[in-house]
């Protein structure tokens, strides 16, 4: 005669139960651990294979040269996917990216013309800039009920209005030269767009970790209306993660403004598929809730290292782009394959009840 | 023994979710000609034995015969055709179609009539059993015993050997039930087996021949139903007795002060609703479903709106938030405990802590050994079993994560605890243990309110009951009132008052109010409001610039446009489905270095038509692969058709690195052929867009289509064959793109592997504009096409306007803002459910 309550499945066999206190290290702990952060911890072991592997397959593509050339590209594409990675995690998809990075750029290499003293007060007006945009888009998401994706859709469409008019359709001057030489220097030999990047993840994925309004971002992530429930004003952290976003993609386009001193009018129109692709490859779900910042800077150094290794073997970009794609799909796909229940399934052949 | 005459039968039916059993071993004979009832507590497992019966669940073990022939797979479609019908409890209405679609949807093709005259049979359909609906009426405008109605009318259509009805009239009022009950009789006689699931045994008694008893996923035995008591019934259900599951109740503490008063609240569903709660009370608030009870229970956590005045421990206190009714005392544990109870994918500790982190926090930062230190102690003395408090909470048993919701609250140390449905789906070990927590807290002086749909639960637990009808409370009952028999008898007696004097309002309204309403809601509005955008723009533009209006203006902005028509009509197809297509841009530009080859200067016939076949392998591969990424492989849609965009740019450009390949000018010229200013191709793409228009209403792959874009698990549950649907969705996108890629060559008259990038973007403006979801389910290929002429027009219209070119992304920008904000409101969106569905 089985008992009148179920008998615990594999999931509750170590409980905390009356009996058993908790165990903040046990074999099951360690476990769930591990596996919350096998999301984000594909995209670090395929970054170090990918490093390891390609001085075998392109000689010159882990020289120091080659690295410190690659860095500020990586570096800028992490920064931008900071924004990115803080949209998904909200269920959205940034696609404002290319308008917010075109602008802040333009802005940055229009404004001063040519004249560092005038740098404080263009960055101020570009960070303005930049909140007025996130906040355009999180009153239109939070308010208007537009879809994130198509909100930032039209928002792009506005930026890239402006900045046309802005420049008058043409840049003429460049980055002021105080710029310049910040982006383009280094200090103990590392870019300081790299340690810029590397600041801004460690404080951003602190904060989403560590801090109150970073739980209660994942939270709200996670489920938006559990979140209301459970009292937590959702509309502050979505407007929220539409305005750091618009800041992140900002940053990028002063660095990139900075960096290449003249950048083209829709610098950032290359900018919007890499920052997904880094986030999905970092292992952020699209459906909002946890997310790393840290993973997805790894995916854009991951993504940056694989262009330098494809392009040192002296493959064309359109080479590179196949790769791209193939392992966007391949690196989603083996996600998705439900690994742990064949390995089970493996382990227990014709388990029977 | 086996039984001969059976209908249905299942035997040794196996079934673990998550690691715990939900059936071990369960049979079930069900004889043609006999209404037959499946009982048991929530839990219990009917539900999901029948959801195998049916093909929609896949048992781990045993076996399903229905009609002597066996369910070899587990596919709804394949239970269906063998002559088995299931009416969920929760109706599966797909939201998007109206009455008419979702009840051919869910009969195959040769037993109705085609689309096209759905309307008509699915009236004669209703007619059958006497439900008075609008046929044209759309899912979501249904209410819960209409949406039972269409349910009971799509089972009967298919004419069923073996018809199970689960839960059929939990939205249903005694009248309702009553004509439900003629009608099951009905079908007993022409010699079909009816299942009958409930836990409402009164009913079982009056309608079903046998019963079979569940309980813990086992079988407790079948009966004649004449040779059983009721009373014998529920012991079997509950396998012990009523006493030993439900604490004591004190004594009665009249003089205990108010912890909670209401005094005169009222809200959308509930009025003028007046009472107080004493500390040390468990307070249960009763009625039939839709009486206003549960908004009245939300209106006290600030999830409601709601005006009049709340006291708590006698200060008047504001609820218009939950923040600020959290902060006030109340805590609620939310009845949908997926939707609105749990943290999907964080952590046990993260969804605990979730109200109470200022708690743990210090400058800032949470101290997680502060944290958890509360948090093990706290759940240790629930007894929640969790591997560790790092487990993701999905992992739980249901009971569970119930327990960590209720943790969640209870941490915020309220003052009143209000509970929506608080042991639903919660084995019955964890619903004991639930029932002494809240008889505990009421004990340590808070107050206690409990929501239930289950009399016997308020019964057992509560102190006093309030029973709600039509929005106010209408008993309060206490004492030795609190039995099941007065709080069901309180609530149906008024039930029926409240159909009747309601049944009164939906006549009276406006007729063509309703009309205009619906046209406001439907897919058609946007594509008027665009057409007259256009129009407008026209005319503006016209008076500005007499440049505007001359042919070869007009000739060159209808060629630009028709291309970007194609795309967004494909670009739409996959919309519908609930997925995107970025890849579109790319495979134009593909399409383009392709022809590039085979229909430049001085090739033969047989090249050029060589060429036009690869194009069109080329969409069929795309699309196939796009779909089967996203249905196979399990990526999702915008990830899936991101790679296949990167790697499309990756083709087109190692085919052609730099540019060349120039296009036959005789070709330019017939795809640029027109009559008077309007090109042959436009008027095919108007042609095309109103054969889309139709047979997305008229053609089983249409309805298809927005079926599994507005409800995918629905659409699985009434046999539309989801992948197929997907993958013909994707394919018909890439065919439409490479249709746009020929136009596209036409154009730039050279191999340009650069060109067309923009497609993926405009499109989806383009379609947004016409008024589609993006969420899928609805849209419109008018609206798609007239979106897409009015988005080239604009960056025509601007030279002549003399505007800066900044405008050209203004205007779109601006225009895709203001649609998708009025689309929005139009269709009575509110935010969080936006919310929910991203």
């Amino acid at each position: 005669m089985p008992a009148s309550t179920p008998t615990a499945g594999p999931a509750e066999t170590q409980g905390l139960g009356p009996t058993a206190p908790p165990q903040p290290l046990s074999l099951a702990a360690v476990r769930a651990r591990l596996r919350r952060g096998g999301s984000f911890g594909a995209i670090w072991v395929a970054t170090i294979v990918l490093f390891v592997i390609s001085p075998l397959i392109a000689g010159g593509s882990v020289s120091h040269s080659a690295i410190l050339s690659m860095l500020p590209f990586a570096a800028i594409l992490a920064i931008a996917g900071v924004g990115q990675t803080l949209v998904v995690q909200q269920g959205g998809l940034d696609l404002s990216v290319p308008g917010s990075i075109a602008l802040a750029a333009a802005l940055t290499t229009k404004l001063p013309g040519g004249d560092s003293g005038k740098l404080g007060t263009t960055l101020l007006i570009v960070a303005l800039a930049a909140i007025a945009t996130g906040l355009l888009v999180g009153l239109a998401v939070t308010r208007l009920g537009i879809t994130p994706l198509v909100a930032t859709l039209g928002v792009n469409a506005l930026l890239l209005g402006t900045v046309v008019q802005v420049t008058g359709g043409s840049i003429a001057s460049t980055a002021p030269s105080s710029l310049t030489s910040f982006a383009q220097g280094k200090t103990i030999g590392i870019p300081h767009t790299a340690l810029f990047a590397l600041v801004l993840v460690l404080v951003v994925a602190v904060l989403v970790r560590k801090s109150i309004w970073g739980r209660r971002f994942e939270a709200v992530g996670a489920n938006p209306r559990a979140s209301r429930a459970a009292g937590i004003d959702v509309a502050r952290y979505q407007l929220g993660a539409y305005i750091a976003a618009s800041l992140c993609y900002a940053a990028a386009g002063v660095l990139l403004a900075g960096f290449i001193s003249a950048p083209s009018l829709f610098s950032g129109d290359s900018y919007l598929l890499p920052t997904i692709a880094a986030v999905v490859l970092g292992g952020t779900s699209l459906a909002g809730g946890r997310g790393s910042v840290i993973a997805t800077a790894v995916g854009a150094l991951f993504l940056q290292q694989l262009e330098q290794v494809v392009l040192a073997m002296g493959a064309a970009n359109s080479v590179e782009l196949l790769i791209q794609g193939v392992i966007v799909a391949a690196g989603m796909g083996l996600r998705n394959v439900p690994w742990r229940r064949i390995a089970r399934r493996g382990a227990r052949p014709g388990a029977q009840h | 023994m086996p039984d001969a005459r059976a209908a249905l039968r299942l035997t040794n039916v196996w079934k673990s979710f998550v690691g715990v059993a939900a059936l071990r071993g369960v049979g079930l004979e069900v004889r043609a000609g006999e209404v037959h009832a499946l009982l048991g507590e929530n839990g219990a497992g009917k539900s999901t034995l029948m959801a195998i019966a049916a093909g929609s669940l896949r048992a781990d073990e045993g076996a399903v015969e229905i009609d002597g022939k066996p369910l070899t797979h587990a596919a709804p479609s394949e239970a269906q055709e063998l002559g088995l019908s299931l009416v969920y409890q929760h109706p599966a209405v797909l939201e998007d179609l109206t009455v008419a679609e979702n009840i051919a949807l869910a009969v195959p093709a040769e037993r109705r009539p085609g689309l096209g005259r759905a309307d008509a049979w699915a009236a004669e359909q209703l007619a059958a059993i006497d439900a008075r609906l609008d046929v044209r009426a759309r899912g979501s405008e249904l209410s819960a015993p209409e949406r039972q109605l269409v349910e009971i009318a799509k089972a009967l259509a298919l004419d069923p050997r073996v018809l199970i009805l689960d839960e059929p009239t939990a939205a249903l009022n005694a009248a309702e039930v009553e004509r439900l009950f003629d009608r099951v009789r009905a079908i007993r006689e022409r010699g079909t087996a009816v299942v009958y699931i409930s836990h409402r045994i009164p009913e079982v008694v009056a309608i079903a021949d046998r019963l079979t008893v569940l309980r813990t996923g086992e079988t407790r035995g079948t009966f004649d139903v004449a040779s059983v008591s009721e009373g014998e019934i529920v012991n079997l259900i509950l396998g012990r007795e009523l006493e030993a599951v439900f604490p004591d109740k004190r004594a009665a503490r009249r003089d205990a002060p108010p912890l909670l008063e209401l005094d005169g609240i009222s809200g959308a569903a509930f009025d003028d609703v007046t009472l107080s709660v004493r500390a040390g009370e468990v307070f249960g608030f009763a009625g039939a479903e839709g009486n206003g009870q549960r908004e009245a229970l939300r209106a006290l956590a600030g999830l409601e709106p709601s005006r009049g005045e709340v006291r708590c421990n006698g200060r008047p206190v504001r609820l218009d938030d939950p923040g600020r009714a959290q902060a006030a005392g109340c805590a609620i544990v939310p009845g949908d405990r997926q939707r609105e109870g749990l943290l999907t994918s964080l952590s046990v500790a993260e969804n605990a802590a979730a109200s109470s982190l200022e708690d743990y926090t210090t400058g800032g930062f949470v101290r997680r050994g502060r944290e958890h230190g509360v948090l093990a102690e706290r759940l240790r003395s629930m007894a929640v079993k969790t591997p560790s408090l790092d487990a993701d909470v999905m992992t739980l048993s249901g009971g569970n994560q119930q327990k960590v919701v209720f943790a969640r609250a209870l941490l915020s140390d309220p003052t009143v605890l209000l509970c929506d449905e608080p042991t639903q789906g919660v084995d019955p070990g964890a619903r004991v243990e639930i029932y002494r927590l809240l008889r505990s807290l009421a004990d340590d002086g808070k107050a206690v309110i409990v929501l239930s749909s289950d009399a016997v639960e308020l019964e057992g637990l509560c102190d006093r009951v309030a029973v709600f009808s039509r929005g106010h409370v209408i008993a309060t009952l206490e004492g030795d009132e609190v039995t099941e028999e007065r709080i069901t008898g309180t609530a149906i007696s008024s039930t029926t008052a409240r159909r009747e004097a309601g049944g009164a309002a939906p006549d009276a309204a406006d007729a063509a109010g309703t009309r205009r309403r619906r046209f406001l809601r439907g897919d058609l509005a946007p594509s008027a409001i665009v057409l007259l955008a256009i129009v407008l723009l026209g005319a503006y533009t016209a008076s500005r610039s007499s440049a505007y209006l001359t042919t070869i203006n007009l000739q060159s902005a209808l060629f630009l446009a028709t291309a970007l028509i194609f795309v967004s009509l494909g670009q739409l197809v996959v919309l519908l489905t609930g997925g995107i297509d970025l890849s579109v841009g790319p495979l134009t530009a593909l399409t383009v270095v392709v022809l590039s080859f085979y229909v430049s200067d001085g090739k033969s016939a047989g090249a050029i038509v060589l060429g036009f076949a690869l194009v069109v392998a080329l969409g069929v591969a795309v699309g196939l692969i796009n779909g089967l990424l996203v249905r196979r492989a399990r990526i999702s849609p915008i990830i899936a058709t991101l790679a296949t965009f990167i790697a499309l740019q990756g083709v087109a450009q190692l085919l052609r690195p730099d540019p060349g390949g120039v296009i036959q000018s005789s070709y330019i010229s017939t795809m640029q052929k027109s009559v008077g200013f309007v090109p042959i191709v436009f008027v095919v793409a108007i042609v095309v867009a109103i054969g889309c228009e139709l047979a997305l209403r008229r053609t089983r792959l249409g309805v298809g289509l927005r079926a599994v874009g507005s409800d995918e698990p629905s659409a699985h549950r009434v046999g539309v064959r989801v992948t197929p649907t997907v993958l013909a969705g994707y394919v018909i996108c890439s065919l439409f793109t490479v249709i746009a890629g020929l136009l596209l060559a036409a154009q730039v008259g050279i191999g340009d592997p650069t060109v067309g990038g923009a497609y993926t973007l405009s499109s989806v403006t383009a379609v947004v504009l016409g008024g589609a979801s993006i969420y899928g389910g609805r849209g419109s290929f008018l609206g798609a096409l007239l979106g897409a002429v009015l988005v080239t027009q604009i960056i025509n219209a601007i030279t002549f306007l003399s505007l800066g070119q900044a405008w050209q992304y203004w205007l779109p920008g601006a225009l895709v803002l203001v649609a998708a904000a009025l689309f929005a409101r139009a269709r009575g969106v509110r935010v969080a459910a936006l919310a929910e569905g991203a």
